[in-house]
């Protein structure tokens, strides 16, 4: 018998050696929302395998082995952007043809983009890649981690239906509203076909969107694109969300405040966009008035506001400020994000068993005095501030 | 910020006192045809004319509105507009043949134009598909202001437009931008190519109709339109502003047995015995506009010599046209001899007809819609103002405080600031 080569003994042995344990990553705040509402005094977070294991409190002069304190600070879930567009437009648009709900975003999706290593910087821990608004539908939404590689089959948080302007102006169908609702209804018609068949692709991506299994995203800018919406959600028994905004984000506001009462019977949800600097000190109100008015809302970060120096924390203290309760405002860009992306069990709040992704901040995240202090993305720290930004 | 989003909820709030029953006394009062007349009383309870007659006696709890020296006409109807649209014309152009398209999901409820038109008198109109396509799609009528869209829109499709001449080629090349593959590389790129496209459509229809698979039908809303307006059973809303698109129009009606309803019609003078003799009523071009699509030649005698045919004639402001307000554009046809009655009559009560929506607007009469104007002057004068608007019962414009009013104060409705609240 002759011996074993020496390369695959040492191989073998190197696979038997126990695996080397990483320590979990604990981290104690002075005050932590649990979710939105339910604050935590002084907890202690036990973060393992991309995941918190435990939380528990934490007394003075009771240390525990390598945990990181942020005394006086305030933790909260990663913020989840509902409907991140790809920078470059023309990636995740299919420019031939405007209907094309079964492609799906994920597989344009650039982990490594920087861009998302900004938005880290923002607290954004996790997003849904949106189709672009130039398609009447651009695909399917697929949230993933922040620079993670999603899962290959991991299910759509929802399919857009870009009802904007954005869609019209080019050489093919549709070129008006009314003729981007006749082509989606066209859609949907084929599926009622008597003769039994196997669906295509596209038809089995609206197909899907029927039972509710498959949640719908439309795009609106003004008030006869969201009562299209509306009808048609209605017509189709669709269920989703309202996404308010062109790519740049802006809608008519006082359209959209005449509708009001339709939208709350409607049943969908609404998506902001973030509010900016430069966005009119009207706008910043309006989050106040759909929580009064009963509508259930979240926030997106439109392409305009990458990189400025605004974000959701600017939001929710423009919002906070305008009159909205802090934790609506704070579960706008957390766990009613979350939900709504189909991740509501995942990400989005800070309980046990949820995915690590939290941000700890010096104080409250919708005062503006407030600075981010750790960004932690499924169990990793990604984010300190530089030395001179603490020290700030 | 905060007050402008309670208004509506005060309106609301306000809602079932301003459709008291309220009792409009003094007037002179149009009542859809006729001339004027004195000492007719109209009474609105729950949104609608309840009674019209000499001597009402006012039920207990009504409002009585002294309109001494005032005119009251039913509310204007504008039987082709383009409130509420983006654009003059909106069509879904990546096809020629779209009769099925609803142009109502097309428009912002809320548009600053509906309230303009209510200024003019205008408490109904129709809105219409652009005339960019062959087929331009289904139009509709609606209130210019009311509590909901649901509740302002009396026919969601009403009327199939088509439009002749040369618009529908206006878009449509050989070559676009050097790409033989391009949606606008289609028929029809000239006037008979458009005729080519609406005889095509309504052949392969009658074709389907004979082959009479109804459950293959109810799935191409396309077809099924097209066979309605086939069956006579909707109004074919025909734009055809020159002599041989109006002459095309008759021969096209005749060969295929279809009910039009001509628009503009800038050249209708040319043509007058063979419109009367067709018995097709005609929505004519605002007669102030000078210069039309096609190149199509107006002449300001138009209206009057169709109505001395016995043509029947509404008026519109149409889309994109410039006109002035209807009623002015009214004014401007008595001014070339359409008598006083017929004009006025050309803005209430025939297009309520054309519409076929007379069962709800266009005349004071009772079971109708309380729709009304008070106007300060006679309403053909040039310096006639709608004082007063109102839809179904809602005192929707009243006359501004520092004109004063006293009896419209006595009524003792709301101020008119809530009133002119946003609703939809």
């Amino acid at each position: 018998m002759r011996p074993l080569p020496t390369a695959l003994v040492a191989l073998c042995s190197v696979a038997a050696l126990p695996a080397q344990q990483t320590p979990p990553l604990v981290i104690e705040v002075g005050r932590a929302w649990l979710e939105p509402g339910k604050p935590i005094e002084r907890p202690r977070f036990v973060i393992e395998v991309g995941r918190i294991r435990d939380v528990a409190t934490w007394k003075e002069g009771q240390d525990a082995a390598g945990a990181e304190r942020f005394a006086g600070a305030v933790a909260t879930a990663g913020f989840v952007d509902l409907h991140r567009l790809a920078k470059d437009q023309g990636e995740l648009g299919e420019k031939a043809e405007s209907l094309t709900p079964e492609l799906r975003l994920d597989r344009a999706y650039d982990p490594f983009d920087p861009e998302w290593k900004r938005s880290l910087a923002k607290g954004v821990t996790s997003f849904v890649l949106a189709p672009a608004h130039d398609s009447l539908s651009g695909g399917q939404a697929i949230w993933v981690t922040n620079g993670l590689v999603p899962e290959p089959d991991q299910a759509p948080s929802y399919i857009g239906f870009s009802l904007t302007k954005e869609i019209q102006g080019r050489d093919r169908r549709p070129t008006s509203l009314i003729g981007a609702l006749d082509y989606l209804r066209e859609g949907y018609r084929r599926l009622r076909s008597s003769t039994p068949r196997r669906l295509d692709p596209t038809e089995q991506a609206l197909a899907s969107t029927l039972d509710g299994a498959v949640k719908v995203g439309f795009v609106c800018a003004q008030a006869d694109e969201v009562l299209g919406a509306m009808t048609l959600a209605e017509e189709l028994r669709l269920e989703g969300t309202i996404f308010l905004g062109d790519s740049r984000g802006r809608f008519v506001r006082r359209d959209v405040e005449e509708l009001l009462p339709k939208l709350r019977e409607s049943g969908l949800g609404v998506a902001l966009p973030c509010l900016s600097l430069r966005s009119d000190p009207e706008d910043r109100a309006l989050p106040a008035e759909l929580d009064r008015a009963g509508i259930r809302f979240a926030f997106w970060c439109p392409a305009v506001e990458r990189g400025d120096v605004e974000g959701f924390q600017w939001t929710l203290a423009a919002s906070v400020r305008r009159g909205l309760d802090p934790a609506r405002a704070l579960a706008a860009v957390t766990s009613v994000p979350a939900s709504w992306a189909g991740v509501g069990d995942v990400v989005g709040t800070l309980y046990k068993g949820r995915q690590a992704d939290l941000c700890v901040w010096s104080g409250d995240p919708w005062d503006l005095r407030s600075r981010l202090l750790l960004v932690v993305r499924k169990g990793e720290v990604v984010w300190r501030p530089r030395a001179e930004e603490a020290v700030r | 910020m905060r007050v402008a989003f309670l208004l509506p909820l005060l309106v609301l709030a306000g809602t079932a006192s301003a459709q008291e029953t309220v009792l409009l006394r003094g007037a002179k009062v149009f009542t859809g045809t006729g001339a004027f007349q004195d000492g007719v009383e109209v009474l609105l309870q729950g949104g609608k004319i309840a009674k019209v007659g000499p001597s009402i006696t006012p039920p207990a709890g009504a409002k009585v509105l002294e309109l001494e020296g005032r005119w009251l006409t039913p509310g204007l109807v504008d039987p082709n507009t383009s409130l509420g649209l983006d654009q003059a014309h909106v069509n879904e152009e990546s096809d020629e043949v779209t009769p099925h398209i609803p142009i109502l999901e097309a428009v912002s409820p809320r548009d600053q134009s509906f309230r303009r038109a209510l200024e003019d008198g205008v408490t109904t109109a129709y809105v219409s598909p652009g005339g960019k396509n062959v087929f331009g799609g289904l139009g509709v009528v609606l209130k210019t202001q009311g509590e909901t869209l649901a509740k302002r829109v009396l026919d969601r499709g009403n009327g199939m437009r088509m439009t002749l001449g040369s618009m529908p080629t206006a878009g449509n090349r050989t070559f676009r931008g050097g790409n033989p593959d391009s949606m606008f590389y289609r028929r029809p790129t000239t006037r008979m190519g458009v005729i080519w496209e609406i005889r095509s459509a309504f052949y392969d229809a009658d074709a389907r109709r004979a082959s009479g698979d109804r459950e293959e039908l109810e799935d191409d809303p396309k077809v099924k339109t097209l066979i309605a307006a086939l069956d006579q059973k909707l109004v074919v809303r025909t734009t055809a502003r020159t002599d041989q698109d109006i002459r095309t129009a008759l021969r096209l009606a005749q060969e295929f047995g279809l009910k039009l309803a001509l628009d503009e019609c800038t050249e209708a003078w040319l043509n007058l015995d063979q419109l009367a003799a067709a018995g097709f009523p005609v929505i004519c071009a605002p007669p102030s506009v000078e210069t039309h699509p096609d190149n199509a030649e107006p002449h300001l005698d138009t209206i009057k010599l169709l109505a001395d045919k016995g043509v029947k004639v509404a008026i519109q402001t149409g889309q994109g046209l410039g006109a002035l307000p209807l009623i002015r554009e009214a004014a401007f046809a008595v001014r070339r001899g359409l008598p006083r009655e017929r004009a006025l009559e050309a803005v209430t009560s025939v297009p309520a007809d054309i519409l076929g929506v007379a069962d709800r607007v266009g005349r004071i009469a009772e079971g109708l819609d309380a729709d009304l104007v008070v106007w300060n002057l006679h309403p053909l004068s040039v310096f006639s103002k709608a004082e007063t608007v109102i839809v179904d019962g809602f005192f929707v414009i009243r006359p501004a405080q520092a004109e004063g009013s006293p009896a419209l104060e006595s009524a003792g409705t709301a101020p008119p600031s809530e009133n002119r609240g946003t609703r939809l």
